[in-house]
């Protein structure tokens, strides 16, 4: 190894240790935050370290619904749902989160009652939810590869019980290409959002105004279905659809 | 008021014309003795002054019914006076001597006057004796309060009428009260002008009239009594002729006291459930702008309720749709009140806007249900609209989801444990945003390798179908350029070696080799002449066959003769690979 090279494996490591130093130790600053939270009974200063660790995209279900719990006991109602959401979000199965997010929603002043789908819309969306987007992915492949394989060996071999195999699979392999498909479609939904307000009037149009239709309280689940200015047109969960103030609103899955 | 100032034009004739131009305040009651339940008047006169404040007296035991007041002006030496007067009407309450106070006045100019204060003594109505005035006009003019119906129903229009009934020709006529009405609903019928009619009563003749038509509507049940009207009227003295001729001719002004009316006001039974509470007649009418719209449209909807009763009260008709399909907001209405025939009504107007919540046709019944008087019995109005709401951009729920959904929230979610939060996680491992492997460029080309692989299993099995099934000749004729070179090559080894025999021998077999190869000839077959015989038998171009010819005659007489020379060699060679390249093609 000439000096130069010498001279630059230095310098990477410098850089590299610098950027360390530049940012903490997500370990530390998760442990101050729940000393705060715990011990201290420091909401906002939890909060605010918990904040930073989300950020610098330190995330992790854990923290999610961490801030969720400091948000609820700050009395951000919406604000501790949109945590637990995206605790979720990281991890669907995650236990305390979907606890915390029940016992959250039970705190919704008016809760909108969803509208139940058809029992097959229910099954094919619990069948999707078995597996992640990516745990789809990689069982698609295998079927697909599966498939594929099956239908070289029965070409090589010129037997037709190969190629009928292969087209099994590969009708079988459908479901998880388009469950996985419809999983990703979910994990990066920009439309599902939460209100972060106690109260907001859903008006008929983007304007103060627009005669408000509905008053609907902090907490509650929309769709957003269009965006003009500063308004934002959703719908609720049961289907009545109104413009509010976007900053009323709190996107799950974008931080 | 004219009859206020004919009656102090007389009067003031026989003042002093000094009196005239004097600032004055004086009351003046037209009887100083009076019987229990007779009105009579007090005025208070104010001259050549204008008032600012008036203070009224202390009328005790009197009632004060009415009130009036009036500005009288009448010229006199070129100069403008000015009468003010305020008049009481008062009916006294029990027997004895009452004191009437007295009145101050402040005028504009600042002066304060105040009248003298004045006894009036009430007697009972056997006592009181009848003055000339009133035995004159006994019997011959008198007031009466009728009534259309004494029996009403609550909410029922009464017409009640002042009417007058007179022998004598009556030169003035004013109604000082009206009849009160407590409990009641009224209102002045002032289009009807009622006919002059000659009526008998008790064998005598009367001239009548309505004077005032009023409606009322009794808003309770029981007895409800109409208080007696007040007339005024002026009447020739002594049967004197009106005539701007006759010097005599004189008026005294009466008041005439109509009877009190009572009314047995009865309450409806078996009203159906929607009753409005109206008593009358009347009709409905509705009007829709759309019968169909979007779900993000709104219909309006219009009900006109018109007839005869007290359309001020109409309510909103119930609709009689489900707030479950609609939102219904309180409706806009303006009313007209019209007076018809002599009694009153009118139209009243709702308009209703009704927002969709859902999509389906829908049937409403707007229904109004009034009571009439005159067919006594309970009038059900009541239409059917039928309206469909399309889906729109809103997105609205069919009929049938919000149904369903209706009957789900219908069942009580209780006893639903209030859940506590647990605590705080205490371990976190640290990750990015989500990612899926969905859709990534790796998942593509995972997915692309096996096709990848599968594409050459196929070629490969191809290349060896192929194979196994290609003819050995046409094998040979493909190879037959490269088995060709293969010699030439040891051939241009052996001329580097410059052994001359070995390279004759090549060259012959790589030509006699090519060409067996190139025209499927077997290697039985493959000497020179039975080769010339072949090829001119598949027809190949004679220049071709010479030059091979001769190039297998050269090798053949090299051999033979054990010729060395290597230029002929070299010549050999580049003929061979020359006609080689040619035969080739």
């Amino acid at each position: 190894m000439s000096v130069s090279n010498l001279y630059l494996v230095v310098l990477i490591w410098l850089a590299a240790m610098t950027g360390a130093i530049a940012q903490p130790n997500p370990i530390a600053t998760f442990d101050a935050a729940l000393a705060a939270q715990t011990k201290e009974n420091n909401a906002a200063k939890s909060i605010a370290l918990y904040q930073e660790l989300v950020q610098s995209e330190q995330l992790s279900p854990e923290v999610f619904n961490n801030l969720g719990l400091a948000y609820l006991s700050n009395n951000q109602l919406g604000k501790a749902i949109v945590s637990f959401e995206r605790a979720l979000w990281l991890q669907p199965n995650h236990a305390d989160a979907q606890y915390n997010l029940q016992a959250a929603q039970q705190r919704i002043v008016s809760p909108i009652a969803a509208t139940e789908s058809a029992f097959f819309v229910r099954w094919w969306n619990a069948a999707i939810g078995v597996f992640s987007s990516t745990s789809w992915a990689i069982i698609f492949l295998l079927l697909f590869a599966i498939a594929i394989g099956a239908l070289g060996t029965g070409h090589w071999l010129q037997k037709p019980i190969f190629r009928a195999v292969a087209i099994g699979v590969l009708l079988v392999s459908i479901f998880p290409f388009v469950f996985g498909w419809q999983q990703r479609a979910i994990l990066f939904d920009q439309t599902k959002a939460i209100i972060i307000k106690k109260e907001v009037g859903l008006r008929q149009n983007p304007q103060l105004v627009s005669p408000e239709m509905e008053l609907i309280h902090e907490g509650i689940a929309v769709r957003i279905l269009e965006e003009k200015n500063t308004w934002t047109k959703v719908q609720l969960p049961n289907y009545l659809v109104g413009w509010i103030p976007s900053k009323m609103i709190v996107r799950v899955k974008k931080l | 008021m004219p009859l206020l100032l004919k009656y102090s034009l007389f009067l003031l004739l026989l003042l002093p014309s000094v009196a005239w131009s004097q600032v004055s305040f004086k009351a003046i009651a037209d009887q100083k003795e009076v019987a229990v339940g007779q009105r009579f008047e007090v005025a208070f006169q104010l001259r050549n002054a204008k008032s600012r404040t008036f203070t009224p007296p202390t009328f005790n035991g009197f009632q004060a019914v009415a009130t009036t007041e009036g500005y009288a002006t009448s010229f006199s030496n070129g100069k403008a006076h000015v009468i003010y007067t305020i008049t009481y009407v008062l009916v006294p309450n029990r027997i004895g001597k009452f004191k009437i106070g007295t009145a101050k006045i402040l005028t504009t100019e600042g002066k304060e006057l105040q009248t003298k204060s004045f006894d009036v003594k009430v007697v009972s109505a056997a006592d009181k004796p009848k003055t000339s005035e009133e035995e004159a006009i006994e019997g011959k003019v008198f007031v009466k309060t009728e009534v259309n119906d004494s029996t009403p129903i609550v909410g029922q229009q009464v017409i009640v009428d002042i009417k007058i009934y007179t022998q004598v020709n009556i030169e003035q006529l004013e109604v000082v009260k009206e009849p009160s009405f407590k409990d009641f609903f009224s209102h002045q019928v002032r289009s009807y002008k009622g006919p002059k009619l000659q009526e008998t009563i008790d064998g005598k003749t009367y001239t009548a009239k309505v004077l005032r038509r009023l409606v009322v509507f009794p808003t309770k049940s029981g007895q409800l009594v109409i208080e007696p009207a007040a007339v005024r009227v002026a009447l020739p003295v002594n049967g004197s002729q009106s005539s701007q001729f006759n010097p005599f001719y004189q008026l005294a002004t009466h008041t005439l006291s109509s009877n009190p009316i009572n009314l047995q006001v009865r309450a409806l039974d078996g009203a159906p459930a929607g009753f409005s509470g109206l008593v009358g007649k009347f009709e409905m009418q509705a009007h829709v702008n759309r019968n169909k719209i979007s779900g993000d449209d709104v219909f309006q909807l219009q009900l006109r309720i018109q007839g005869e009763g007290d359309i001020k009260q109409v309510a909103a008709p119930n609709l009689g749709i489900n707030q479950k399909y609609f939102d219904q907001f309180a409706p806009e209405s303006n009313e007209q009140l019209r007076e018809v025939r002599g009694v009153l009504g009118g139209t009243k107007m709702f308009d209703y806007v009704l927002t969709p919540k859902a999509v389906g046709d829908f049937t409403i019944q707007p229904k109004f249900i009034y009571f009439d008087p005159e067919l006594k019995k309970f009038v059900k109005l009541d239409t059917t609209i039928q309206l469909s709401v399309q889906q729109g951009k809103n997105q609205l729920p069919t009929l049938e989801e919000i149904d369903k959904k209706e009957t789900k929230v219908a069942v009580p979610v209780l006893n639903e444990p209030t859940l506590v939060p647990r605590t705080a996680l205490a371990n976190s491992r640290f990750e990015g945003m989500p990612t899926s492997l969905w859709g990534n460029a790796l998942f593509w080309l995972l997915m692309l390798l096996p096709l990848v692989g599968l594409g050459m299993v196929y070629y490969l099995k191809n290349k060896k179908d192929k194979k196994a099934a290609t003819p050995l000749a046409v094998i040979r004729q493909q190879q037959a350029a490269s088995q060709a070179a293969k010699r030439l090559a040891t051939a241009k080894a052996l001329l580097r070696q410059k052994e001359a025999k070995p390279f004759y021998n090549e060259i012959s077999k790589a030509l006699l080799g090519f060409v067996g190869d190139q025209y499927h000839i077997a290697t039985i077959d493959l000497t020179k002449d039975k080769v010339k015989k072949q090829l001119i038998k598949q027809e190949i171009a004679t220049d071709k066959i010479d030059t091979l010819m001769a190039i297998l005659q050269k090798s053949e007489m090299a051999l033979f003769a054990g010729m060395t020379d290597t230029l002929a060699m070299q010549q050999v060679y580049d003929d061979s690979v020359a006609l080689i390249k040619l035969m080739e093609k």
